[in-house]
């Protein structure tokens, strides 16, 4: 457990720098840096690290890009605008389209779905058709006169 | 004077991004080269900061770049063009240092401490990787970006109360870490 000035010492110095301090502050960490070598190493290391991140902050120039930096971006945005677009996509989604309906005409093969009437009429089942048909033929004549 | 020189120029500067931003969402090839000219530069160094890796900025660049691009028809305001284009980059630094290999507690108490001969960039490279990605962002927009509190909140969508506290954190860890690593002062 770190004694209460150490601590009143820690958390002035890791969140101000030191131009910001008020007087008394200053004060208050110029007496307890002479007073505790724990908290005037840490300070110190502090200080020094921060230095030194700040001092090995990239200062890349122009002339150390790859020469086709610009280039790849450019490229790219075309490949995925292409990618984006219709025209990319549909052979694909024609391709998809024929597929679904040939799958559903097979499914519609194997299955002898009862969804759908047969086109085609049998026996019985034609003799009724036709009569049905002959009868609203019939039925459109007399109207006519 | 020199105030009111500088400020016309600045806000021609945002009238020609501006127009350059206009001709970008309706697919002008030459002014995304003219975007990409102005802007490159300050990205690879941010993410050469973040990441620590001049290659591997370069390639997150590139792609905080193409993702401007293709989501700039959500840009309002075009004059906003550097600070988007600078949080996409930031946040895609974060997205890598986050899935890279968990950092290290503690560093190896076995490697010896030779404070006069250590190239300051390793130690420093040493220094930020044991630090999780949050902090060692906030510490490096800061320290190094120069970047105000409130700026850091929004390029990382977080409260201003959150950066003071990551800030906090990332410099009492580093000066531990460091004062470990260089052993004596
Ligand atoms: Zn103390």
């Amino acid at each position: 457990m770190k004694p209460s000035d150490c601590r009143k010492f820690e958390s002035i110095t890791v969140d101000w720098a030191p131009e910001e301090l008020s007087e008394s502050q200053s004060d208050f960490v110029a007496n307890h840096e002479k007073s505790c070598q724990a908290c005037r190493m840490a300070y110190r290391a502090q200080v020094i690290g921060l230095d030194l991140l700040r001092g090995s902050a990239c200062t890349v120039d122009a002339t150390e890009i790859s020469a086709n930096f610009e280039e790849t971006v450019v490229r790219n945005l075309r490949v995925q605008k292409k990618r984006d677009s219709w025209g990319y996509w549909w052979p694909a989604g024609l391709g998809a389209a024929i597929a679904s309906l040939a799958a559903f005409a097979a499914m519609q093969l194997v299955s002898g779905s009862a969804s759908f009437k047969p086109i085609f009429y049998r026996g019985q089942e034609a003799r009724n058709n036709t009569s049905g048909i002959m009868r609203s033929l019939s039925t459109v004549r007399e109207y006519n006169r | 004077m020199s105030e009111f020189v500088s400020t016309a120029v600045t806000s021609e500067i945002s009238a020609i991004e501006r127009q350059l931003v206009e001709r970008v969402k309706r697919g002008d090839e030459y002014a995304i080269r003219a975007l990409i000219e102005r802007h490159r530069l300050r990205l690879i160094r941010t993410a050469t900061n973040l990441l620590r890796d001049r290659y591997e900025a370069e390639d997150v660049s590139q792609e905080a770049f193409l993702k401007a691009f293709r989501t700039i028809h959500k840009l309002r305001d075009d004059r906003a063009f550097p600070g988007f284009l600078y949080r996409i980059c930031v946040r895609l630094c974060m997205d890598r240092l986050r899935s890279k290999r968990p950092e290290v507690a503690e560093l190896d108490p076995s490697v010896p401490h030779q404070s006069n001969s250590v190239d300051t960039r390793l130690v420093i490279d040493r220094l930020l990787e044991l630090l999780p990605y949050d902090l060692r962002t906030t510490l490096v927009l800061r320290e190094m970006d120069q970047l105000s509190y409130e700026e850091i909140a929004e390029v990382m969508a977080v409260p201003v109360g959150t950066v003071r506290s990551r800030l906090h954190s990332a410099r009492l860890r580093f000066r531990t870490i460091y004062l470990g690593e260089m052993g004596q002062l």
